[in-house]
């Protein structure tokens, strides 16, 4: 018996049809995903062509020892899902379970290292608004919108990386399941993999935006 | 897929592992440029070193290599639709 449920609803021909469209609805997702962040994106570009001084000054204020091992971790994340997906396909349950579970141990850290850095910053003041040390900075201005796009684009990432924790531990759930309750449907995990690997995405192009800029 | 037959195409662990080493270099390389004299080229090297891990998690965790059909097309729309959004906003704000 196979670990992932292969068996064909009506309304697919063949299997075949049935997993491309998975595919194609899961990338569709994901293609709304990256227009979102994409204009997050696109507001991080145009306001730090109108406040270098402002976005370089502020950046200096990041941990770049945090943000390089929280990358380092996401990047070994993202591999632990991929293993998972071929050792679901080579029906090695319990591979896949561990290294699930592993991943989700790896997000829950990232968030823990995340809390730190924003605890921190909290600390000394540093987030926009009536109380933000102007003093400090010769560019307040700049430095302000640099850390207002810094929360909101970590921000709206960790979101989406407690979603992916979720995910990944349903699927681990669903994949220990015995025979009585349902099988995990084979499209679940790739969709979840590949949920996953977007959130690893995004983070590679923040770390950079945000830490090595200055 | 059948429950005991491997397929001859089923990728292995080992690309994974490759893969996974590669993106570690190339973040050592992004924290090495931070620490180099690289003027205005640092973000334009950031960038790129950024898009190459991003094409390496595209291609083989994500496995687009393997996209077919229709599939190919929605993933490269989003990266369309992008260049779209930058290059219109890009050309109002840089020429204003």
């Amino acid at each position: 018996m196979s670990v992932l449920d292969h068996s064909l609803p009506e309304h697919f021909g063949d299997r075949e049809q049935l997993e491309r469209t998975n595919l194609l609805g899961m990338w569709l997702f994901l293609t709304s995903e990256i227009l979102l962040f994409g204009g997050a994106f696109l507001a991080y570009a145009v306001l730090r062509v109108g406040h270098p001084e402002g976005f370089a000054e502020a950046s200096h204020e990041l941990d770049i020892p945090l943000g390089t091992i929280n990358t380092a971790i996401l990047l070994l994340s993202s591999w632990a899902v991929a293993r998972a997906e071929l050792a679901a396909e080579s029906d090695d349950r319990a591979l896949a379970r561990r290294l699930l579970a592993g991943a989700a141990l790896v997000g829950v850290c990232f968030l823990g290292i995340k809390a730190w850095e924003y605890g921190v910053k909290f600390h000394h003041g540093h987030v926009p608004g009536a109380d933000f040390p102007a003093a400090e900075f010769s560019h307040p201005g700049g430095a302000q919108l640099y850390f207002f796009l810094y929360y909101a684009m970590t921000g709206l990432h960790a979101l989406h990386l407690v979603i992916g924790i979720g995910l990944l531990l349903y699927t681990r759930w669903a994949l220990g399941a015995d025979r009585k309750r349902r099988r995990l449907s084979a499209g679940f995990l790739s969709g979840t993999a590949l949920y996953w690997h977007l959130v690893d995405l995004i983070w590679i192009f923040l770390y950079p935006l945000f830490y090595l800029i200055a | 897929m059948s429950t005991t037959t491997h397929s001859p195409d089923r990728p292995s662990a080992r690309p994974l592992l490759v893969v996974t080493g590669l993106l570690l270099l190339l973040l050592a390389a992004a924290v090495g440029v931070h620490f180099l004299p690289t003027g205005w080229w640092r973000p334009v090297l950031a960038l790129t070193i950024a898009g190459a891990k991003a094409v390496l998690i595209l291609l083989f965790f994500m496995r687009a290599r393997h996209a077919r059909g229709t599939l190919p097309l929605v993933i490269g729309g989003a990266y369309l639709w992008l260049a779209i959004l930058f290059t219109l906003t890009f050309a109002d704000y840089l020429s204003r």
